[in-house]
């Protein structure tokens, strides 16, 4: 799969969706990333027109909430919380793990589009500190073991 | 009008309900700092330095956005607000480079003047250097990060007064910044650099790239744009008695307010071109000399005396200029007129807007009444014709943009498909060469859409009008013009019963057949106006500065000064007037002129401010019969393509170097004062002009020939008056409206076979580009896109390609 090309008759039916709804753009968006896993940048054009907006405006909307991403992410994104309790509860190493497990830096994506590796700054789950989200589901109570089998798992759920 | 009271400061203000606590802090001579707010913009509430106090609650809040409510106790200098306000700009100061010594924003800088205001000189907290690259690719605008504020005047400025919406923050915290998409530089962007966000930039961040003088100018002095027909207000900044940077006057009753093309801000380097002439000269021994003024007025007098004898008035020809002033063209016409009695005279604006000034005349107005740009805003429907008006007078463009955000309604004629980012807006594109047909099909559906007992049925020749386009085939019509009967019908019902504004663009103006297609708009405003409204709710996108003013000066073979035309009236009056026997018959036009000069009979041509050798096209025929006149004149500022055929050269003044009026496209008549001396020995226009006329050469103080001729057109010319202000046309017209008598040509059939249409009209370059091309800053983007358009048919409605030339 080559995540750079963009399949438009999605985006063509998820801006028919919303083009003439008021304050259309932000769901328009989060149903884009939604489909594709990422908004990208050649969508820019066409969701403004459809709008009435600015392409500059949209690029503002896009780049000021960090839930859009204008660059294609794995099909497995991990978020690792950064918040204060799973600080204290040993977030970092977890981090640290998460890293060495994927061989990824947070914020990259791997050369075969598997895996993402993001920071989070909380995700109000404090009492499953230290914690992370895999894709859409919380993983609480995190250890090195633990780290291992989620991941493993998501590799395994591939092949 | 309901009012508010409040204590502001401890004094009881009253003031209409709605305004913020700032105006009336503002209106009651109370200053409060801000960075964010500018009075051409919305209030944003971004910067928090103009936080005032409440003093019954305690509550502190934003002056600019907070309107005033009753009772309300407001105290500008509280200590806890005069605290806030230094840790604000301390904050803003950490991140702010200490470049002021370098930085060409001078002492403008209205970061620095709130500090100092502040009293915050020293900032003592640790710098969060916010380093970015500065931008320099481009020849107009230079733009530097990290002096960013974020106060957002660009992306408010770009967004609200031109429409254009090429910025927008990026990012947040700390990373955010004003934007293109995709963080491009300006020139790769869609940015048209009118030069707007530099001139409301509040620091040095966005500057005028480096020019000849950097920092702080002289003086800075109002003037009057002399490029295209909107008439912008400008503030000329001086040093060392040269122009060394044009801003937008911010003046809200001006057409500009705080916006400005790119010609406007960032031509005008064209005053210090080494191309200036410097000092009068005459062609001696077919080498062009330098004489002493005395030497030039006395050989130009005794030359043109000479021709008047030995040939007579017929033999001797004048070419006015819709660059030059009001006065000048008024002077050059009694020149023409009343010392050497001939009509054969015309002025650059007949080369294309000479069917317009002509069916206008015949029509009863000198131009239509359009009251002003702003209010577009209020209208139901714009209906704009051709295209290239963005380039041709960019404010009609901003005007109709801003239009669009108000929620009006445009509907865009041409021939090329344009975008308009947002708003209401449709474009259609018809075939080339069938314009005529659109006005016919569209008067055609309006007048059938018209409910009964209209006041358009009572105007005069109605039932002769409404016979003539019954007869009309709606089938051929749409066939020609490529557009469907629905399509018509969509656009009358647009019309009908509503406050429609038209728009007509350069390209129609100087179309083949402008004659019918003026006539035809003209009675599409009977149609939708009725009677009452005499041809108001046009504008039209004159080319140039004072198009306007040169028609009513009479600068026409068949005008006088004051509208006049040469009827027994208009000859009457100015025989009157001047107290000398004028000729009647109607004189040649320039292209007449140079076909009689190609026969060796016309003798003498005197020229002034214009270049017809460039402005009626390389390697026409008529342009080397130039050379056949025996005695040529040439009063220009620059040394262009006509002065190698002249005789004599006298060295004029640009505007910003003279006193005089322009007339603009709505009517508004705009004196302005000299800023600078004319270079060199070069002289106002109006002190050689009258000279010639009184054939003396003494050197007089500045201003004061102006002030003797300004003095005697008063006495002349009614709408004249001292001061700067709208004309009202619908006192000088001369005819109650009637719908055209001209016969309608059936459409021609099949439709006519043009592969494409050339839009000339430039973003850079005006006209023939006499003086945007001895701009460096203009001149120096030639190999760019933005040039000559042309739409190919094939492509018409779905893509067009822009091609260059």
């Amino acid at each position: 799969m080559d995540p750079k090309k963009i399949n438009w008759n999605t985006v063509n039916r998820v801006i028919e969706k919303y083009k003439d709804m008021k304050w259309g753009l932000i769901p328009l968006l989060q149903d884009l990333q939604e489909e594709i896993g990422y908004i990208p940048p050649d969508t820019i054009e066409p969701v403004a027109k459809a709008t009435k907006l600015h392409p500059s405006e949209v690029q503002g909307v896009i780049s000021f909430y960090s839930g859009f991403s204008t660059q294609p992410k794995g099909k497995h994104v991990f978020k690792v919380c950064c918040g204060t309790a799973c600080h204290v509860k040993g977030g970092k190493s977890i981090l640290n793990h998460m890293r060495a497990e994927l061989d990824l830096n947070e914020g990259e994506t791997s050369d075969d589009y598997q895996f993402s590796l993001e920071t989070v700054a909380c995700l109000g789950a404090c009492f499953l500190a230290p914690t992370m989200m895999a894709d859409k589901e919380y993983v609480g109570r995190l250890t090195p073991q633990k780290v291992k089998s989620v991941v493993k798992h998501h590799r395994k759920e591939d092949t | 009008m309901e009012t508010i009271t409040f204590t502001l400061n401890q004094n009881s203000v009253t003031v209409p309900f709605g305004t913020t606590i700032m105006e009336a802090a503002d209106m009651s001579g109370i200053p409060i700092p801000r960075l964010c707010h500018h009075k051409s913009l919305k209030p944003s509430g971004a910067c928090r330095l103009c936080i005032v106090e409440e003093m019954n609650s305690h509550r502190v809040m934003a002056a600019c956005t907070t309107p005033v409510s009753q009772n309300m106790a407001i105290e500008t200098e509280t200590r806890k607000v005069v605290s806030h306000r230094r840790n604000i700009i301390r904050l803003i100061m950490a991140e702010h480079p200490e470049s002021c010594l370098v930085c060409g924003k001078g002492n403008r800088c209205e970061l620095r003047s709130v500090a100092a205001g502040l009293n915050v000189g020293e900032i003592n907290l640790d710098r969060l250097p916010n380093y970015r690259k500065t931008e320099r690719v481009n020849p107009f605008i230079s733009r530097d990060l990290s002096k960013c504020i974020l106060c957002g005047r660009c992306i408010r400025a770009c967004t609200e007064l031109v429409g254009a919406g090429v910025l927008d923050y990026t990012g947040r915290g700390f990373d955010a910044r004003p934007a293109t998409l995709f963080d491009k530089s300006y020139i790769h962007s869609t940015c048209i650099f009118c030069g707007t966000c530099t001139a409301l930039c509040p620091t040095g961040a966005l500057l005028p790239s480096p020019g000849i003088h950097i920092s702080t100018p002289e003086a800075e002095k109002p003037t009057i744009c002399g490029f295209c027909s909107a008439g912008c207000s400008l503030i000329a900044s001086i040093a060392k008695s040269t122009v060394t940077g044009i801003d937008p006057a911010h003046d809200p009753a001006g057409i500009n307010g705080s916006t400005l093309c790119v010609r406007g801000h960032y031509g005008h380097d064209y005053l210090n071109s080494k191309k200036r002439l410097l000092s009068p000269m005459i062609r001696k021994e077919g080498t062009l000399t330098q004489v002493s003024w005395d030497e030039a007025i006395g050989y130009t007098r005794s030359k043109l005396d000479e021709t008047h004898r030995d040939f007579g008035p017929d033999s001797m020809g004048f070419y006015g200029s819709s660059k030059c002033s009001c006065e000048e063209n008024y002077l050059f016409r009694k020149l023409s007129a009343a010392v050497f009695n001939t009509n054969n005279i015309d002025n650059g604006s007949s080369l294309r807007e000479n069917a317009l000034f002509t069916v206008l005349a015949e029509r009863g107005s000198p131009i239509p009444p359009l009251s002003t740009l702003g209010d577009l805003d209020s209208a139901d429907t714009l209906l704009l014709f051709g295209d290239g008006i963005e380039n041709s007078v960019p404010m009609i463009d901003f005007a109709v943009k801003r239009a669009l955000a108000c929620g009006v309604k445009a509907i865009h004629l041409g021939y090329k498909e344009r975008a308009y980012a947002s708003g209401n807006a449709q474009c259609h594109s018809i075939l080339p060469g069938s314009e005529t047909e659109l006005f016919d099909g569209i008067n055609k559906v309006v007048s059938q859409t018209l409910p009964p007992h209209h006041p358009a049925l009572d105007i005069a020749d109605a039932e002769d009008f409404f016979q003539r386009i019954e007869a009309l085939n709606m089938d051929s019509l749409t066939a020609c013009t490529g557009l469907g009967p629905e399509l018509f019908q969509a656009i009358a019902d647009s019309l009908v019963n509503k406050n429609v504004y038209f728009i007509m663009g350069s390209d129609f103006i100087a179309h083949p057949n402008a004659e019918s297609l003026v006539h035809g708009l003209l009675d599409l405003c009977l149609l939708t106006g009725g009677a009452k409204p005499f041809f108001a709710n046009c504008c039209f996108a004159f080319l140039e500065n004072n198009s306007v003013g040169a028609r009513l000066m009479g600068t026409l073979p068949w005008a006088l000064p004051g509208d006049a035309v040469l009827d027994e009236t208009g000859i009457r009056q100015w025989e009157t007037n001047w107290q000398k026997p004028l000729s009647r018959h109607r004189g040649l036009t320039l292209f007449e002129m140079l076909a009689k000069a190609g026969k060796g009979e016309l003798k003498s041509l005197y020229i002034m401010g214009d270049n017809p050798a460039r402005s009626i096209e390389a390697g026409h025929p008529l342009v080397n019969n130039l050379e056949k006149i025996d005695f040529l004149v040439v009063q220009d500022i620059l040394d262009n393509e006509t002065i190698q055929f002249a005789d004599v050269i006298l060295p004029g003044a640009a505007p910003v170097e003279k006193n005089g009026s322009f007339i603009n496209l709505e009517g508004r008549l705009q004196f302005f004062d000299a800023c600078v001396p004319p270079p060199g020995d070069a002289k106002p226009d109006l002190d050689i002009l009258n000279d010639i006329l009184t054939n003396t050469h003494e050197k007089a103080a500045p201003g004061t020939v102006f002030k003797t001729v300004a003095k005697e057109m008063q006495a002349f010319i009614p709408f004249y008056k001292q001061e700067s202000g709208f004309i009202n046309f619908q006192k000088q017209r001369r005819k109650p409206p009637a719908f055209s008598k001209a016969p309608l040509p059936g459409p021609t059939q099949p439709a006519p076979s043009h592969p494409g249409v050339v839009t000339p009209a430039t973003r850079y370059h005006l006209g023939c580009g006499t003086r945007t091309s001895n701009s460096k800053r203009l001149s120096s983007l030639d190999d760019l896109p933005g040039f000559n358009t042309i739409s190919f048919l094939n492509d018409r409605m779905d893509q067009s390609q822009d091609k260059t030339d």
